[in-house]
């Protein structure tokens, strides 16, 4: 992608397609505009002269304590797969990955 | 009832914890279908949990200092096995297998937590309309928002429902609903409650916060929730409240920034905020001016942050392990991922979803990410800056007070407007609190509705904040809550 190409319907769908979101026509029609607004008033932080800070990766505070490293109980297998739209056994059942669909 | 005269009530024995939590359910059923603050009551759970508090407590159990105190969770903090869908169809009928920290304490403290909030889908907004559930109507006024995200969080405190309840703040989530409903909202420092068991939304600015009836229950429950979790790494401890002169107000010097009455303001609010801070100065605070260029900048900064890390965290929606799954047609396993997702989230999520996407991509993250990062940091120098020189910064919450609903749904750029004044203490990760400063009418006729007012203050000040705050309400006018006429009357 090209940094100063325009946000049009194209360019969301590619960026839709990276975050694994189907967009129908109509969505497409709709958020486009949006998204071009928002992102042209985010363009406002290109003005700011702040290449000199270092990025915050962390919001400043005391150093962060770490716990013991000790083996504790975690939660049982079959409250963990509660919540699985669809399983197997002890595992989580997908669509299939390898050999393709026939 | 206040939280602290229901405690007293159930410790000296002249109220039942199961008669409170009995009243609260009737008075929540009665006015949920008008207000739409709750998703659903666990009254079950609740009174169960009165059960065995009352019976804790006659077997000559030391009450905690929250006995008997209903309260109300945002839907974005875990409860072990009780629905916590986060406002979101993706995950309707998700039953976490364990509970929010935050919870945790509280229930260890003696409170009783009866029931889920309506929210913003994942604390995506600033007026409780991106839902597939309830949309909260605010009390005051039932026409309007009571600000967002912790919509349900706030009206329940504003209605006089429950005492206390749980939100999330992650630019304004529990301070903007407290300020455009009329109660009191506390965003503590970065890290100061623990995080484990609140859905995640953007890791760098989350925060687990409290809106409450009262300015003095504020630091009761700072003290219960505050403090560090081995289940949380980001957890950090904070001061104490200080000495005595510390929490007082004669001496306190008060910053205030110009970025803060900018452009946008209504000047209702602007005439509340000045009211307050001549009633401060009168009181013996030192107003000095200071000055927070990057403040004025901050809803983007924000925006390009907040999108890509939520695009990031989730990114984990993906109908494998929990939540709704969708296939469709094609039988694919990134079909399903795809399918699901469209069909799970609603609109704002998705926008932000597709911003953060963009703004975190190959080529672009160091042109957009990396450099609101580093606007970041010049702003996190600009607080510390002016934190030499002040003790608190004050302003208003909000820049207008409750508007109507519906009246910005169709403008996202006009709702993102709503935080400029939040988001700064945000990226800063300080603590904020928004209390009430008096009321305005409507023009049109009509409507009176709250105005807040925002107390700021260093990290890991939040103690003191909540003191001074206290101090403040004790001074009466301007500085009066008072539970929303409609249903109070």
């Amino acid at each position: 992608m090209e940094r100063d190409q325009p946000l049009d319907p194209r360019l969301v769908r590619r960026i839709a397609g990276l975050a694994r979101l189907k967009l129908e026509a109509s969505e497409l029609e709709r958020l486009t505009p949006h998204l071009a607004r928002i992102l042209a008033a985010l363009r406002a932080i290109e003005a700011l002269d702040v290449d000199d800070e270092e990025p915050v990766r962390r919001v400043a505070g005391p150093a962060l304590e770490l716990r013991a490293d000790e083996p504790r109980a975690s939660l049982a297998t079959a409250r963990l797969l509660a919540n699985a739209p669809d399983r197997l056994d002890d595992f989580f059942r997908v669509p299939k990955t390898i050999g393709g669909a026939e | 009832m206040s939280l602290s005269q229901l405690a007293r009530a159930l410790a000296d024995g002249t109220r039942s914890a199961r008669s409170t939590v009995q009243a609260t359910l009737a008075s929540c059923e009665r006015a949920n279908p008008r207000l739409a603050a709750f998703q659903a009551l666990a009254a079950t759970d609740a009174l169960a949990c009165a059960e065995r508090l009352d019976a804790a407590l006659a077997a000559g159990a030391e009450p905690g200092p929250l006995a008997g105190v209903p309260f109300a969770t945002k839907a974005n903090l875990c409860i072990a096995e009780r629905e916590t869908n986060c406002g979101s169809a993706l995950l309707a009928g998700y039953r976490p297998p364990y509970t929010a920290t935050a919870v945790e304490r509280l229930v260890a403290a003696g409170a009783i937590p009866i029931g889920t909030t309506n929210m913003d889908e994942f604390g995506m907004g600033s007026s409780g309309e991106n839902t597939c559930y309830g949309i909260a109507r605010n009390p005051w006024d039932l026409g309007r928002t009571p600000g967002g995200s912790s919509s349900g969080s706030a009206v329940s405190v504003a209605a006089g429902l429950v005492p206390f309840a749980l939100g999330s703040d992650t630019g304004g989530s529990v301070r903007q609903p407290a300020a455009l409903s009329g109660v009191f909202g506390l965003k503590p420092s970065y890290g100061a409650v623990s995080r484990y068991g609140l859905v995640a939304f953007a890791s760098s600015l989350d925060v687990v916060g409290v809106l409450a009836a009262e300015a003095t229950d504020l630091a009761t429950l700072l003290a219960v929730l505050a403090g560090p979790d081995p289940l949380d790494a980001t957890t950090v401890r904070i001061e104490g409240p200080g000495n005595e002169a510390d929490r007082e107000l004669d001496g306190l010097v008060v910053g205030v920034a110009r970025e803060t009455f900018g452009p946008g303001l209504d000047p209702r609010v602007e005439a509340r905020t000045n009211e307050a801070l001549a009633a401060l100065e009168r009181a013996g605070c030192v107003l000095r001016e200071v000055s927070l260029p990057l403040a004025g900048q901050a809803v983007p900064i924000y925006y390009v942050i907040a999108t890509g890390e939520a695009s990031s965290n989730l990114a984990r929606y993906d109908g494998v392990r929990y939540g709704r799954r969708v296939q469709g047609d094609d039988p694919s396993l990134d079909a399903m991922f795809e399918a699901t997702r469209a069909a799970g989230f609603g609109d704002e999520v998705k926008r932000r979803i597709l911003l953060g996407t963009y703004v975190l991509s190959a080529g672009y993250a160091q042109h957009w990410y990396t450099k609101a990062l580093r606007a970041r940091r010049r702003l996190v120098h600009e607080f510390d800056a002016a934190f030499r020189e002040v003790d608190v910064l004050l302003g208003p919450t909000t820049p207008t007070p409750a508007f109507h609903l519906g009246e910005r749904v169709d403008d996202p750029l006009a709702m993102y407007a709503c935080d400029h004044l939040t988001v700064p203490a945000s990226l800063a990760g300080l603590p904020a609190v928004s209390a009430p400063v008096g009321t305005v009418d409507d023009p049109a006729g009509g409507a009176t509705l709250p105005v807040g007012l925002q107390w700021v203050g260093p990290r890991g000040s939040d103690a003191r904040l909540c003191a001074l705050v206290a101090a403040a309400d004790r001074l009466g006018a301007p500085f009066t809550s008072a539970l929303a006429p409609e249903v109070s009357a």
